[in-house]
């Protein structure tokens, strides 16, 4: 069984004449350990999307099913979906509250009902995780540093230990070595507990990178779905959703038309080293 | 969260949508003197079909007016009806120590008319002038306030970023609302000092994060050399034309009505 399966979700904002069709249609499925990235341009829904699939925004038709059972079956499923469903918010940063990191990260294992004991735990595991120095935990929020904010928001949903970690475009505002570092520390959440992981994300670089699965929205409906070569071999039909292949696959691209013979389905700059690599050798062995 | 509607403003291109906010706004003001000059009941006729041709010439549907009196209609029932007993002259019911007169009755009557009067009226300004409007309005009435050392301009930039943020104001709650929740905040359930204690994680953000704007905004206006209405052009200026000068003809002829009925023709409130 899937760990999440979409089923046909629409939604709708305002009613009447301000009706607006935010999901039409939207249907997919996800293995548990899986990472996906929900790329699109603005107002494509990904955000509504994302609000649905932890029960925050209640769908007009369609289900939503967690391992099998539908999330908006009963009002207890959907206030435990919550921290099955960790969602975290474009610029977390802005939703600290508490005096000190340490409370604000056990918020959300706080309203689980959790022991103190086990609430500890969780905070330190999270805070280690995220890469917050231990010192930083008793001071004040709003002491800490932009970056440092952001990956203390990040903690205080990772110590619920959800199943499934969705991020709505994490790394936007951050430096590229915070936003790799925190990419990074996804990939080995992933490892350890098994986390299945949803991004929202604007960077093909970034999708094409770490993702299992991308999916594709356009116009409030899912344009495509599948595997990162799957969707970046299909070029015209991105340009068309005027989106863009990643940076090296374009250069990729480019050399083949120049009569390189070299691969052109390349996603990532480790892999476009090696064939170019390859290529060189070759080359030169035909000298 | 997100559809609600600042200010009560009625898209429309009437003449009244189409008039002088000054003069709107001043002769508004004159009428809400004269709806309480008005002593009898020929005043009060005048004042009455005065206010429905003006609600008619605006366009907007009766159905919006009478929809705005509702939030009043309760305080409209019980003023009359403590009115109702504060008549003097001979009773025409006795009962106990309450007793209704005959100017018990015309108190009362008059008292509601009145109140529903205002709202109606105060429906023609706000209906057909947007907030951005009628702050501009207001700064330019008060101006002669600064002989006193009022900072007119200044109130009014703040009443209309006041109003601008509203909106702004609202998406961020509902924002911070759907983070926490999903943090696991319940937010409706629980007695009294639970629901109170369960705002704090809302609140505190929203404080802090309309202190940053209002920073932000600071920062920006500074940027653009803003600095108070000293030697400040205007954008949209505002010129009398044929319909303003027609309704204020028009309105003086109402007013010195009402003030010759309630001079020569005999008072029944006492």
């Amino acid at each position: 069984m899937s760990i999440l399966e979409v089923k046909n979700l629409v939604f709708e904002y305002g009613t009447g004449k301000y009706k607006n069709r935010a999901l039409d249609d939207v249907s997919f499925l996800l293995e548990k350990g899986e990472i996906l990235s929900i790329i699109g341009h603005t107002g494509s829904g990904k955000s509504t999307l994302v609000q649905t699939l932890n029960g925050l925004l209640k769908p007009k038709s369609g289900e939503v099913l967690f391992n099998g059972d539908n999330i908006f079956k009963n009002n207890l499923l959907l206030h435990q979906i919550k921290f099955k469903v960790g969602l975290v918010f474009q610029y977390p940063e802005y939703q600290l509250f508490e005096e000190t990191v340490f409370k604000d990260i056990s918020f959300g294992p706080h309203n689980m009902g959790l022991s103190e004991c086990e609430i500890k735990k969780r905070v330190m595991f999270a805070a280690e995780f995220v890469g917050l120095r231990n010192d930083l935990l008793q001071k004040s929020p709003f002491d800490l540093s932009g970056g440092e904010r952001r990956r203390a928001a990040i903690a205080g949903i990772i110590a619920m230990k959800p199943e499934i970690l969705i991020l709505d475009e994490p790394t936007a505002g951050l430096d590229p070595g915070s936003g790799r570092r925190l990419l990074d520390n996804l990939i080995r959440l992933r490892k350890m507990n098994k986390t299945t992981i949803i991004i929202v994300s604007h960077s093909m670089e970034e999708a094409a990178r770490i993702s299992d699965k991308i999916m594709v929205m356009d116009h409030s409906k899912c344009a495509m779905f599948g595997t990162p070569k799957d969707v970046f071999s299909e070029d015209k039909r991105l340009t068309e959703l005027s989106l863009e292949l990643p940076q090296i696959t374009r250069i990729m691209k480019m050399l083949k038309s120049r009569g390189c013979d070299i691969r052109d389905d390349i996603l990532t700059v480790d892999e476009a080293v090696s064939e170019i690599l390859r290529v060189i050798a070759r080359g030169e062995r035909h000298e | 969260m997100s559809d609600i509607t600042i200010g009560q403003y009625v898209e429309g291109y009437s003449v009244v949508h189409r008039m002088d906010v000054r003069v709107k706004l001043s002769l508004m003001l004159f009428y809400i003197l004269f709806v309480f000059i008005a002593n009898n009941y020929f005043a009060l006729m005048l004042i009455i079909l005065a206010t429905i041709f003006a609600t008619l010439l605006t366009r907007i549907s009766i159905f919006q007016y009478i929809k705005s009196t509702k939030g009043i209609i309760i305080i409209v029932l019980l003023t009359s009806m403590l009115n109702l007993f504060y008549g003097k002259g001979k009773p025409i019911f006795k009962s106990g120590f309450l007793e209704i007169t005959e100017a018990g009755i015309n108190n009362a009557i008059f008292i509601s008319v009145r109140i529903i009067l205002l709202v109606f009226i105060s429906g023609v300004l706000t209906f057909t002038t947007t907030p951005a409007d009628l702050t501009d309005g207001l700064e330019r009435i008060m101006k002669p306030l600064k002989i006193f050392h009022i900072k007119v301009h200044d109130i009014a930039m703040m009443m209309s970023i006041a109003l601008r943020f509203i909106p702004t104001f609202f998406e961020e709650l509902d924002k911070i609302t759907n983070a926490q929740k999903s943090r696991g905040a319940d937010i409706e359930g629980g007695n009294f000092i639970a629901r109170i204690k369960a705002f704090i994680p809302i609140l505190i953000p929203l404080f802090i994060s309309s202190f940053r704007r209002a920073n932000d905004l600071a920062a920006a206006m500074e940027c653009r050399c803003y600095n108070g209405g000293e030697g400040r052009t205007r954008m949209k200026v505002l010129t009398l034309h044929r319909c303003d000068i027609v309704a204020i003809v028009f309105s003086v002829f109402t007013f010195s009505g009402v003030i010759l009925c309630s001079i020569l023709l005999p008072n029944p409130i006492m």
